[in-house]
């Protein structure tokens, strides 16, 4: 496969055999086609082209936490080692997106497990550590990941995907690896849930109530 | 959309902008990325299963091995009088011609000009790296005598036998001409091994992606294919300067004219950066000194020198190697593309933005059209941010803008200039 893909770089790019660095390729495939060759400089194009993106859809889903930066790490490892799965080259940056939520997903389910662990009669067990936040947070964004950490983990990611990510139903479908019909689903649900757990937390009162989204409103010009 | 939808939208976009700020400010991205590029390349998960199965095989026979067979001492080696060290150098000159002698009775002689390191000696043989020029190996045969001598992407396994071998590292030329005995040769486009037999000439080179093997003195016979003959024709010009002279009778034996084979690993810190192995190679430049490095590599060696220890987590000898380059190469394409590189190390490693800053306008000012121009042009943007300097910050964002709408600094632009 490498060598193949080494074939085909080299009709995309004019690179010659001493040269080292990888001209940095307009297109996805092209880009796709350098890692599978395994280009030195392919890793580094791709981390630099996506790492904001990735860290972007991490910390929606996940929001203010210590471990956002281990878990960008996590990502470009995992594609780095699978990039000769990906069947279709110019859905890189969608694919990457997936390993992002499948990534974070990974991480929520391990801390759930984690608090589910602490109930149990174990008392030697050693307590989780609760990542500190990585910046400081508004009340309201503190109140909405609070909200997020008590939903079932697939809803909380749609919900975050949607609402806080702004992804359009089809790119939160794709990008959790299900049908359209099973995230409307997960939406409903998580939009029910959030909406009842958010009425204890004043920081999310006057949103929810409508209020301070007017007041945000009539400030614009 | 519910109602509920639509505050649940604002509260989201709310949360969103207030991430997107705190990001905006955060410089830790480029702490990741060192360590995910620095990473040693790893193979498919697939690969690693089976891999995993052939070591554990490995080292199963390796235990049997080490239970039947006691390890022995390894073998000496000395040169004229003196004891020779593993990872010592040997040079070569007109008035001093040394002979590497080892303890089994094999021995190594230099031709003028010719520069060796003794890799590794244990009791089977020894690993003997010859960077450039040519030696006369005699290789004693004794039980499980296991001798190998690299030569850029090539190299030599022998169990006892006696040949000339050459390597010229400008054009990546390989000769070899067997005289007794059994050689595999492996390497670049010799693939995983060929099997040369007495009285063969190999020659091969990397460049034209061609090897011809030949009986010892026997004229190339034109191939078929005529991009074969052109690249024989090219070795053939090519030998003139590195090929062993020695006369030798007439053979029937047609030479063997082969395309470009599978490339293999080579033990050259050259071919381990290529791999991606940075820090395997990075280490082997540094059991020499990455100063001598620098000192003796060629313009195009200086590029991927810098490279290596930059992503080997080296910014101080990545610096070194790409101003080496500057001073060395001026005004060439890859001393302009240097400028691109000390700029990301300022930028990535460093976290010396007003450096990082001033060499990417170097570059742009430099090689305005060349490839990384828009990803230098958002890198400016970035750097005088973060360097303090919002003024100048925003003058490039808008320009950026103005050329890369929707590039990938789109985003940082567009938060610059609505501050």
């Amino acid at each position: 496969m490498a060598k193949k893909d080494a074939q085909a770089l080299a009709e995309l790019l004019p690179l010659r055999k001493s040269q080292a660095e990888l001209p940095a390729p307009e297109s996805d495939e092209v880009l796709v086609l350098a890692l599978r060759a395994r280009h030195p400089d392919a890793g580094t194009q791709l981390f630099d082209r996506y790492a904001p993106h990735v860290r972007r859809v991490l910390v929606r889903v996940m929001g203010p936490d210590s471990e956002i930066l281990d878990l960008v790490h996590d990502v470009f490892v995992t594609a780095l080692e699978s990039v000769h799965r990906l069947m279709d080259p110019k859905a890189l940056r969608a694919w990457l997106t997936q390993i992002a939520v499948f990534t974070a997903r990974a991480r929520i389910r391990r801390r759930v497990r984690g608090r589910i662990l602490r109930f149990l009669p174990f008392g030697d067990l050693p307590e989780p550590e609760l990542p500190p936040a990585d910046f400081e947070a508004s009340q309201a964004m503190q109140a909405v990941y609070r909200v997020l950490d008590g939903l079932d983990t697939d809803q909380r990611i749609a919900f975050a995907l949607r609402f806080i990510a702004g992804m359009e139903l089809t790119e939160v479908a794709a990008s959790c690896n299900v049908s359209l019909a099973t995230i409307k689903r997960r939406l409903a649900r998580a939009q029910g849930t959030f909406g009842a757990a958010a009425e204890r937390e004043p920081a999310l009162a006057e949103w929810l109530a409508g209020r301070a989204t007017d007041a945000v409103e009539s400030e614009a010009p | 959309m519910s109602a509920l939808a639509e505050r649940l939208m604002r509260l989201g976009r709310e949360v969103a902008s207030e991430q997107d700020r705190a990001l905006a400010q955060d410089l830790s991205l480029g702490s990741v990325r060192a360590r995910v590029i620095a990473r040693p390349a790893r193979r498919p998960t697939h690969a690693r299963s089976w891999g995993l199965a052939v070591a554990l095989a490995s080292l199963a026979a390796a235990v049997a091995l080490y239970v039947a067979w006691r390890p022995r001492a390894p073998l000496g080696a000395s040169l004229g009088d003196r004891p020779l060290a593993v990872g010592e150098w040997v040079s070569a000159t007109e008035a001093d011609a040394p002979h590497i002698h080892f303890s089994d009775g094999s021995e190594v002689a230099l031709s003028p000009g010719s520069r060796a390191r003794l890799a590794t000696l244990d009791a089977a043989g020894a690993h003997l790296v010859l960077e450039s020029g040519n030696a006369d190996v005699r290789v004693t045969p004794h039980h499980n005598a296991r001798y190998r001598v690299s030569l850029g992407p090539f190299a030599v396994d022998v169990t006892g036998t006696r040949f000339d071998v050459g390597f010229r590292p400008s054009d990546e030329l390989f000769t070899l001409t067997l005289h007794e005995g059994k050689v595999v040769v492996s390497g670049c486009v010799l693939g995983e091994g060929r099997t040369l037999l007495a009285g063969e000439t190999l020659k091969a080179s990397c460049r034209t992606g061609h090897f011809e093997i030949s009986a010892l003195g026997a004229q190339a016979v034109p191939s078929p294919s005529a991009a074969a003959a052109a690249s024989v024709e090219a070795l053939a010009t090519e030998e003139t300067a590195a090929a062993p002279t020695e006369a030798a009778p007439e053979s029937s034996k047609a030479p063997v004219v082969a395309p470009v084979a599978p490339v293999t690993p080579a033990v050259s810190w050259q071919s381990l950066s290529k791999q991606g192995r940075f820090a395997d190679a990075y280490g082997l430049i540094e059991s020499d000194g990455f100063g001598v490095a620098v000192a003796r590599a060629s313009a195009a060696e200086l590029a991927l020198l810098g490279d290596t220890a930059r992503f080997a987590g080296k910014p101080q000898d990545a610096l070194t190697a790409y101003q080496a380059l500057r001073s060395r190469a001026a005004g060439t394409s890859a001393a302009k593309q240097a400028a691109f590189s000390i700029a990301r190390v300022h930028f990535d490693q460093r976290a010396s933005y007003a450096e990082a800053a001033r060499w990417f306008r170097t570059y742009l000012a430099e090689q305005p059209g060349g490839p990384p121009a828009r990803e230098a042009e958002g890198r400016l943007m970035e750097s005088l941010s973060r360097a303090g300097d919002r003024a100048g910050a925003r003058a490039v964002a808008k320009g950026y803008l103005e050329k890369y709408a929707h590039g990938p600094h789109e985003r940082v632009a567009r938060q610059l200039l609505s501050r």
